[in-house]
């Protein structure tokens, strides 16, 4: 079974087009970034996927299930840093996702917190940037989903934790489950990807195998990326 | 499940209000003793008897309006926390957190009902509980007010059925108040997270809901099937029936908006 | 990533870094990287590989690429695994010089594609790799 199917997505606001009519396939055991300018529809198909905005039109199925409370079950979304109470500790934070995700792995959550230098009695209000984007992450990562979906996990993160967290990343990837990333970070996230879709004004622009596009075409991912979207 | 839910709505509740609880028994307590200390005598002999002559000073009368007042900003404060709370639930920086939990829509308003009416049950004790700490310490114990405060819980224990009865009315009437909020907060939500469309939609929805309910009571007065005498208050069934369908439905719309409508 | 013995040690932050700033496919250079440590002696026959898992957090790498590196080298006879126990750089002498070939004749052709680039001919090229051979070997002695 797939782990993600959409078809015909679409996406229409008031004043704009988000996502058209698009199609994508995901399988289990690969890693995929979407990847693409402000505005060409990324967030909003990750959110979509996620269940936290509904399409206009189509289809998305994970897991061979409808978009409802039983695939937020199965997606382990990556939110904006500041989703936490800033009053909770990074155990509280344990807790409550142990509380309500069952497939929340606690040793492998203190194994990254400990990976990562964060000490559980730490309040998140206390936290920087950087470290709140770590706990998100080891949170999301620590959750065995059928999907994983990091939108922009580099974000303003200096680059040695970067390298942390490509890391850890790679340390929450499994042969049973797919992850999603999009970044704009290219060239630090290319040796990840599997499958790559670049999304351009809501459309997919271009998509393939991330090693056949090297010895196809002659081309790190970053100059293709400039190359699509030159103009 | 909703025991889940209920635990993180009571645990979110407590965590982010129990400096303010401490706050408020730390002022009360020192308005109380500098009351006790500073006015004592003339304080008792004022409260006792109703016609004393004694001058007591306005600076007395200030501190008791605080305190009082203090109080009945606890008794109040539930329903601001508990209507904001759910507004900052549904479209604060949270409402990734409260959207990604993968329970029905239906327990989650459910969850969020029961803590706030508790909560405002628990202010509602806590502020009678201070005035009436006001009226024992101040008249220094008088056997007297002691007496009658407690021939009035007697009373409360004399007639159970009354009693509970009235406890079930209360709640429902607060659950019902707030699921009223919580409706029309969702509805504004489905339309817009920005405040400018959401507030004006939201009184909206408001209005109509109370022009509904008000017509669906006076169709209850013209039909009432039975009637009925409780502590003094005329009521007839219809009118409970219309009570029960307007919560249900505020129910059933609130979760259904919650669960496909609302977006992140 | 630190070889010792026959066990891997891996150095936190890592002091080699994949940039693959080169378009070849990453798993072939991932290849050419192991090709290369095993001429150079860091690595030595009978060393164990480390796992799929480890290799690819270490590197940065997905793991299915890396899967790609290990099945491949293994076809190649470079490495050779042991059912339950792990992935082993082949042993002897010839593997060592066939490797040692191989890499020699890549690195001679690179140089002569350099060279040709700049519009130099046999006899120039030849010239200016005895002048640098000479040079390396003065500061040597």
């Amino acid at each position: 079974m797939e782990i993600l199917n959409c078809k015909s997505v679409s996406k229409k606001y008031f004043t704009k087009k988000a996502l058209s009519e698009l199609d994508l396939t995901i399988e289990k055991g690969k890693i995929v970034g979407i990847l693409g300018p402000n505005g060409s529809g990324k967030t909003t198909l990750l959110k979509l996927v996620a269940g936290l905005i509904r399409p206009t039109s189509g289809n998305i199925k994970v897991w061979g299930n409808d978009i409802g409370h039983k695939t937020k079950e199965l997606i382990a979304y990556l939110p904006d840093s500041d989703f936490l109470y800033p009053w909770m500790k990074i155990s509280d934070a344990k807790k409550v996702y142990m509380s309500f995700f069952k497939d929340f792995n606690p040793e492998k959550f203190d194994e990254m917190l400990e990976f990562m230098k964060l000490n559980k009695e730490m309040a998140v209000k206390g936290l920087s940037k950087g470290m709140q984007e770590k706990l998100a992450l080891a949170l999301t990562l620590s959750r065995e989903a059928k999907l994983i979906i990091l939108d922009e996990p580099l974000n303003g993160v200096d680059p040695v934790a970067r390298e942390q967290i490509l890391k850890a990343i790679l340390k929450g990837f499994s042969y049973e489950s797919s992850m999603i990333i999009t970044s704009h970070l290219i060239n630090e996230v290319e040796s990840l990807l599997d499958q790559v879709y670049f999304l351009k004004e809501g459309k997919i622009e271009f998509s393939g195998n991330t090693e056949d596009i090297r010895s196809e075409k002659k081309m790190t991912l970053d100059e293709l990326y400039r190359e699509v979207f030159a103009c | 499940m909703l025991g889940k839910l209920l635990k993180f709505e009571f645990w979110k509740k407590w965590k982010s209000n129990k400096h303010l609880l401490l706050g408020y028994g730390l002022v009360e307590l020192v308005l109380l003793i500098i009351l006790r200390v500073f006015y004592q005598n003339s304080a008792s002999t004022y409260i006792i008897s109703t016609n004393s002559q004694k001058n007591v000073g306005v600076s007395f009368f200030l501190i008791t309006a605080l305190y009082c007042g203090i109080a009945a900003i606890l008794f109040i404060y539930p329903f601001i926390e508990g209507i904001s709370r759910y507004n900052k639930d549904l479209s604060g920086k949270q409402a990734a957190l409260e959207l990604m939990i993968p329970q029905p829509s239906w327990e989650k308003i459910a969850s969020k009902l029961i803590a706030t009416v508790c909560v405002t049950i628990i202010c509602g004790i806590i502020s009678t509980f201070t005035m009436v700490m006001y009226f024992f310490v101040l008249t220094n114990f008088n056997a007297d007010i002691i007496t009658s405060v407690f021939n009035a819980l007697k009373k409360v224990f004399e007639y159970p059925a009354e009693t509970i009865f009235s406890i079930i009315n209360g709640l429902f009437g607060f659950a019902s108040f707030y699921l009223l909020f919580f409706f029309c907060i969702s509805i504004s939500k489905w339309a817009s997270h920005k405040n400018k469309i959401a507030v004006p939609i939201s009184i909206g929805v408001f209005a109509a809901t109370i022009a509904v309910i008000t017509y669906l009571q006076s169709l209850a007065d013209k039909f009432p099937i039975i009637n009925y005498t409780f502590l003094g208050m005329n009521s007839s069934l219809s009118s409970v029936i219309v009570d029960i369908f307007v919560f249900a439905l505020t129910f059933i719309g609130t979760s259904y908006v919650m669960e496909r409508k609302i977006e992140y | 990533m630190y070889y010792y013995n026959s066990t891997l040690i891996f150095q936190e932050g890592g002091t080699f870094v994949f940039k693959f700033n080169d378009s070849s496919p990453i798993y072939m250079q991932i290849i050419q990287k192991v090709k290369a440590d095993i001429v150079s002696g860091r690595l030595k026959g009978g060393d164990k590989m480390p796992s799929v898992r480890e290799f690819s957090e270490s590197f940065n790498v997905n793991p299915n690429t890396v899967q790609r590196v290990f099945q491949e080298l293994e076809r190649e006879g470079i490495t050779y695994s042991q059912r339950g126990i792990g992935t082993f750089i082949a042993e002897g002498d010839q593997l060592l010089k066939l490797l040692k070939n191989t890499q020699a004749q890549k690195y001679s052709e690179r140089y002569m594609g350099d060279m040709r680039d700049l519009g130099m001919d046999k006899e120039e090229i030849l010239n200016y790799f005895v002048k640098v051979l000479e040079e390396f070997e003065n500061g040597n002695s």
